[in-house]
């Protein structure tokens, strides 16, 4: 397709939503849904409102924040080392191939009955879900840009004679750094996506706290605010990741890889 | 201060692939030796083996049979690739740093490194590009800067593939002309490998002719500037039957 000028395609991304919200609005104006099952546009409008003008939606989105944040920082803990242990030492990854294929492999919902076993109803466990969910696109992200350097670059560091620390320094790290990056990005949207979950287990606080709460308290309009809160800072933290990203590395376009 | 240029021996060389299970032979009983200081040509069609035989002088590549042997002991060679080779993530003169790292007599002082990498820079007229990524840069400039840390390195040995043959007609007949006065300069034992065979003859003192992985050829400036056309006695070389 030819490149609109920017009017157009504007007008075109936003038909979409425009009249999903225009449906929305007959749907709930007209009853065609029972008015609980669907509050009105209008009134999700001003229940958002309400809750971030009462301060409530700004501290459960904190809550959700920290929550991220100290389970992904968990997550880059222990998959830095790991993946580059791997990478170097085959013995290693020969040991620990088989339990990560099969940690890989279990979703992390369906851990969360054993995780409040063992680590109770508190932080813990809801850390150990975002963990579980961020891991291994992170761990498998920068595994695969240290398993990746091209061939023409080891070539150079032989023919300039590097020694295994120069190597690392001047080839392995700089060469993966991007994937790294990719899978950081990548890990935060896991772990948003595996917010939900977490909070599934006895929150107090956090979005999804509140969606669940809200739901009990047939409050469907706060579901709708907690379900756009989770969509649209989920968009705008992965896109402010990438152009941060993307000024680390000015030799390459992250970006290009994630366009569609 | 240059390195004294060393002398390159090489004995019997050869180097055979497998291709699908097929043995091709690469490089094929190669003898010969590159004076100090002296500037080779090495001609010859594609695939007759030329990277090969840089590549094993380079150390990059193992000889199945034969022995390349460098004096003084230890000297290696400063290469320049076919394409510019910088590390995209470093800038052109973090690039020219990180070459230096194991040219040991220089390690000493960081001043005298830096004068290397500007005064290399300079040379290949890159000296206000040196903050300059290499995707910054353009394809000529990119192989300048390419030539510039085979330069700094000052090992006075260096191997170029076929550094040229990417760019377009007026840059190469440019970086020719640098290439030239700079070994002037340097006096750095040179191959250069092209399958340009003027480009050879204008740049070299001593052309060597490859052809099916064996020198067919080897001829010294004296001897081809007495011909009306040297040209076509080394394309003669390479094209007659094996
Ligand atoms: N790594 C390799 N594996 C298999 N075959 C190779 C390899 N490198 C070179 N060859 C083969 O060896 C021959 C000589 O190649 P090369 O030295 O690159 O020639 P030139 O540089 O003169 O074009 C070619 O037939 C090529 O296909
Ligand atoms: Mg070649």
């Amino acid at each position: 397709m030819k490149r609109l000028p920017y009017p157009g395609r504007f007008a075109i991304a936003a038909a979409v939503p425009v009249i999903l919200v225009l449906l929305w609005h007959a749907a709930s104006a007209f009853e065609w849904v029972h008015p609980y099952l669907l509050p009105s546009p209008l009134k999700v409008a001003r229940t958002a409102a309400d809750l971030i003008q009462s301060g409530a939606l700004p501290r459960h989105l904190g809550v959700s924040f920290l929550r991220i944040a100290g389970g992904f920082s968990i997550t880059l803990l222990a998959a830095l080392p790991l993946s580059f242990l791997i990478h170097a030492l085959p013995g290693v990854k020969l040991l620990l191939k088989a339990p990560l294929e099969f940690l890989r492999s279990v979703p992390p919902l369906a851990a969360i009955p054993l995780l409040i076993l063992w680590f109770g109803i508190g932080e813990a466990s809801k850390t150990a879900v975002i963990v579980m969910a961020s891991f291994f696109p992170v761990f498998l992200s920068l595994l695969g840009g240290l398993n990746n350097v091209d061939e023409k670059w080891r070539e150079l560091a032989r023919s300039l004679r590097f020694n295994h620390m120069e190597y690392i320094r001047f080839v392995l790290f700089p060469s993966a750094f991007p994937a790294f990056l990719t899978g950081i990005q990548l890990g935060v949207s896991y772990c948003w996506r595996a917010l939900m979950g977490a909070e599934m287990i006895a929150a107090a606080s956090g979005v999804g706290y509140l969606i669940l709460d809200s739901q009990e308290m047939g409050r469907i309009d706060r579901v709708f605010v907690g379900i756009f809160t989770l969509g649209v800072c989920g968009i705008i933290l992965d896109r402010l990741l990438l152009k941060l990203f993307n000024a680390l590395v000015p030799w390459k376009d992250l970006e290009e890889d994630q366009k569609w | 201060m240059v390195s004294a240029a060393p002398v390159v021996t090489l004995k019997h060389l050869s180097k055979t692939f497998r291709q699908k299970g097929e043995p091709v032979q690469a490089v094929n009983s190669v003898t010969l030796k590159l004076n100090e200081g002296s500037f080779t040509a090495l001609v010859g069609h594609s695939g007759c083996g030329k990277t090969t035989l840089l590549r094993l002088i380079a150390g990059l590549e193992s000889p199945d049979e034969g022995s390349v042997d460098i004096h003084p002991a230890g000297a290696f060679p400063a290469l320049v690739f076919q394409d510019p080779r910088l590390l995209p993530w470093l800038t052109v003169q973090k690039n020219l740093r990180a070459a230096l790292r194991h040219r040991h007599d220089l390690a000493a002082s960081k001043a005298e490194r830096e004068r290397l990498i500007d005064e290399s820079l300079t040379l290949v007229g890159l000296e206000s590009r040196k903050k300059a990524w290499p995707h910054e840069l353009s394809g000529g400039m990119a192989q300048r800067a390419g030539l510039a840390r085979a330069l700094c390195q000052t090992s006075g040995f260096m191997l170029l593939d076929e550094p040229f043959s990417a760019l377009d007609a007026i840059t190469r007949e440019r970086l020719q002309k640098e290439m030239k006065i700079i070994w002037n300069t340097t006096k750095s034992t040179t191959l250069f490998v092209t399958h340009d065979i003027s480009e050879a003859l204008y740049l070299s003192q001593r052309v060597l002719v490859m052809k099916d992985g064996r020198i067919a050829g080897d001829l010294h400036r004296k001897e081809w500037s007495g011909m009306a056309s040297p040209e076509d006695y080394i394309k003669g070389i390479m094209d007659s039957p094996a």
